[in-house]
C-alpha cells in the first residue's frame, strides 16, 4: 500500500509541473506588453520598466519560469495592482464563500443523485425511472446560471422565501447550493443507474437472493457496494465541474468569493490575481483526485497492482 | 458486407427512436431559424426603440423587450447564428486536433505517446470552463477568440478516444496484413484505422456541440465572449441578470432557447451513441 501512495505522490510531480508551465504561459499569450495592458494607456515608460523589474519580466524566461515555481511554493503570488495587496491575502478573503458553496452543492447533489440513481435501476423502465433521466436530461442541459436567476425569480422576488444575493446565513446558501448541485446531480444520477444496473444482473446478486436475504440488504449491501466504485472515480472528476459551477454561480448571487475576484480581476488587467486563481483551483483538483484515488486504492486492492 | 449491415442496423435503430427524431427534427428547426434570421424575425435585432423599453411580452413584442426597447424573440433568433457558429468551429478545431494527437500518440506509441497522454493529464486537470475563461482573458474577448478558446480546451476527450482505438487496432490482423501487402502509414491510418474511429467521434462531437454552446453562453454571460450589440443568448442573459427585479422576460426566454438547443443535442448524442455503440444495445 505505501508503495502504491508513494508512485501516486510521484506521478503527481510532472503534472504539477505542467499545471504551473501552463499557468506561467498564459501572462506571456497576452498580444502585447502585459505590462503596458495593465498599468493601462497613459504609464509613463518609467513606470513600465520597474513595474518590468518588479515582475522581473526582464529575466530569461526559464529563470522566470523558475522563480514563479519557487514563489508559488511559497504561497507568494505577487501583488494585486487594483488592491496594491498580496494576492494571497486576497485569495484568503474570498476562498471560503467558495469553499462553502461548492461543498453545498457537493452535498446537494448527491442528496439527489444517490436515491435518484438507486430507484431508477430498481424501478427500471417504469414512470419513476423515466422520471429521473428527464430530469437528469434537462439537468444537464441547463446552463447553471440561467438555473440560477429562475430560482431567484421564484423563490427570492415573486415569494420572498429566500435572499436574493449575498452572504451571511445559511439562507443565502440554499438558492446557490441548488443551483450548482443541479448538473452534478443530473450526471451522477445517470452514472449511478447505470453503475447499479451493471451490478445488478450479476451473478452473485442473484446468489444473494436464491439464499433468501431480504431485498433492501441485496440492495445496499450486495448491490450498491459495488457499484459505487465507478462512482467515486467520477466524483473527482466532477469536483473540478462544481467548483467552476460556484465560480459562475458567484456571479450570479453576488457572492464574494473566488469567482466573483476572478472575473473581476480579469476586468481589471489585474493579470497576477488571474493567474494565481487559475492555478489554486487546478491544484485544488489534482490533489483532490490524488487522495480520490488513494482511497480507491484503499477500498479495491486490485487497483494497487496495475 | 459487414459494414452495410451494421449500418443498416445503425439506421434502423435510430429511426425506431422517438427520442432521436424529436431531437433530430428540433435541431433542423433551429438550423433553419438560423439560416432565415432575417425573413422570420418580427423586427430588426439592434433597432433601439426608447419609446418601447422593457416591454412584457405582448401581441406586439410576443418575448417582450429589453432595456433598449429591442425585441427579445429577434434577438433569440439571431442568437441562434451565434451558438450554432460557437458550437460548429468549436468542436471543429478540437475534434481535428484530438485526432491528429490520438492518431500520433495511439500509433506510434512509445515516448510520443508519453508525451501526449502527459499533456492531456495536465490539462484535465484544469476545469474545461475555467481554462476558456482563462485562455479568453489573456487573448482578449471576441467571437473567434472565444471559439479557439473552447476548441483548445476541449479536444483532449477526441484525443483519448482515437488513441484507445488505434492501440486496440494496432495489432489487429487487417492491420498486419494491410502492412505486408506493402500499404504505407498514411494509408494504413487514413484508410484501414481512423474509419474504425468514426462512430465514437460522432457521438463525442454531437455532445460536444451541447457542450460548446453552454460554455459560449456562460463566456458571454460573464461578459467575455461575444460583444455587445451581437445578439448573443449568453450576452442577453448577462443584461437580464441586471435588471432582473424589473423586467422577468429578459432573462427568462433567451435559456429557454438554450436549454432547448443543448437538450437537443444531448439526446441526439445518447440517442447515436446507443445505435452506433453494440455494446450498449441491451
Amino acid at each position: 500500500m505505501s508503495k502504491y501512495i508513494i508512485r501516486r505522490i510521484l506521478l503527481m510531480i510532472p503534472i504539477l509541473l505542467g499545471v504551473s508551465l501552463i499557468v506561467f504561459s498564459l501572462m506571456h499569450l497576452t498580444p502585447g506588453d502585459p505590462v503596458q495592458i495593465m498599468l493601462g494607456d497613459f504609464a509613463q515608460p518609467a513606470q513600465i520598466e520597474v513595474m518590468r523589474d518588479n515582475l522581473g519580466l526582464n529575466d530569461p524566461i526559464h529563470i522566470q519560469y523558475f522563480n514563479f515555481v519557487r514563489n508559488s511554493l511559497q504561497g507568494n503570488f505577487g501583488r494585486s495592482i487594483h488592491y496594491n495587496e498580496p494576492v494571497i491575502n486576497l485569495i484568503k478573503a474570498r476562498v471560503g464563500f467558495t469553499i462553502n458553496l461548492s461543498l453545498a452543492g457537493f452535498i446537494v447533489s448527491y442528496l439527489i443523485a444517490f436515491p435518484a440513481g438507486i430507484i431508477s435501476a430498481i424501478k427500471r423502465n417504469t414512470f419513476i425511472d423515466d422520471f429521473s433521466m428527464v430530469f437528469a436530461l434537462i439537468g444537464i442541459s441547463m446552463p447553471n446560471f440561467w438555473l440560477g436567476m429562475m430560482l431567484m425569480l421564484v423563490f427570492a422576488l415573486r415569494f420572498r422565501v429566500l435572499p436574493a444575493t449575498g452572504v451571511g446565513t445559511w439562507r443565502h446558501l440554499v438558492l446557490p447550493a441548488i443551483t450548482v448541485g443541479t448538473a452534478g446531480a443530473a450526471l451522477a444520477t445517470r452514472l449511478i443507474r447505470s453503475s447499479m444496473l451493471e451490478v445488478i444482473n450479476k451473478d452473485y446478486i442473484r446468489t444473494a437472493r436464491a439464499k433468501g436475504l431480504m431485498e433492501r440488504t441485496v440492495t445496499f449491501k450486495h448491490a450498491l457496494k459495488n457499484a459505487i466504485l465507478p462512482v467515486l472515480t467520477i466524483i473527482g472528476l466532477r469536483l473540478g465541474f462544481i467548483l467552476s459551477g460556484s465560480v459562475i454561480t458567484e456571479i450570479v448571487f453576488a457572492r464574494p468569493g473566488l469567482g466573483r475576484l476572478m472575473v473581476d480581476s480579469i476586468f481589471r488587467r489585474d493579470y497576477l490575481v488571474v493567474q494565481a486563481s487559475v492555478l489554486l483551483v487546478a491544484v485544488t483538483v489534482l490533489i483532490a483526485n490524488l487522495i480520490i484515488d488513494l482511497v480507491y486504492g484503499f477500498i479495491d486492492p486490485q487497483i494497487r497492482y496495475d | 458486407m459487414a459494414n452495410n449491415t451494421a449500418s443498416a442496423r445503425v439506421i434502423r435503430q435510430l429511426k425506431n427512436n422517438t427520442r432521436v427524431k424529436i431531437s433530430l427534427g428540433l435541431i433542423i428547426l433551429i438550423i433553419g431559424v438560423a439560416i432565415f434570421a432575417p425573413i422570420i424575425s418580427p423586427y430588426d435585432p439592434n433597432e433601439i426603440n426608447l419609446g418601447a423599453t422593457l416591454q412584457p411580452p405582448s401581441s406586439q413584442h410576443l418575448l417582450g423587450t429589453d432595456r433598449m426597447g429591442r425585441d427579445i424573440l429577434t434577438r433569440i433568433i439571431y442568437g441562434t447564428r451565434i451558438s450554432l457558429l460557437v458550437g460548429i468551429i468549436a468542436v471543429g478545431i478540437s475534434g481535428l486536433l484530438g485526432v491528429i494527437f490520438g492518431t500520433l500518440a495511439g500509433y506510434y506509441g512509445g515516448y510520443v505517446d508519453g508525451i501526449i497522454m502527459r499533456i492531456v493529464d495536465v490539462l484535465l486537470a484544469f476545469p474545461s470552463i475555467l481554462l476558456a475563461i482563462a485562455l479568453v482573458a489573456v487573448l482578449g474577448a471576441s467571437l473567434f477568440n472565444i471559439m479557439l478558446a473552447i476548441g483548445i480546451v476541449n479536444w483532449v476527450g477526441y484525443a483519448r478516444v482515437v488513441r484507445g482505438e488505434f492501440l486496440s487496432l494496432k495489432n489487429k490482423e487487417f492491420v498486419s496484413a494491410a502492412r505486408a501487402m506493402g500499404a504505407n502509414t498514411f494509408r494504413i491510418i487514413f484508410k484501414h484505422m481512423l474509419p474504425n474511429c468514426i462512430a465514437p467521434i460522432i457521438v463525442m462531437a454531437t455532445l460536444g456541440m451541447a457542450g460548446a454552446i453552454i460554455t459560449e453562453s456562460s463566456l458571454s454571460f460573464l461578459g467575455l465572449g461575444v460583444q455587445p450589440p451581437t445578439p448573443s443568448w449568453g450576452e442577453m442573459l448577462n443584461t437580464g441578470r441586471q435588471i432582473i427585479r424589473q423586467a422577468w422576460w429578459v432573462s427568462t426566454f433567451p435559456g429557454i432557447a438554450i436549454m432547448l438547443a443543448v437538450l437537443s443535442f444531448n439526446i441526439l448524442g445518447d440517442g447515436l451513441r446507443d445505435a452506433l455503440d453494440p455494446n450498449m444495445v441491451d
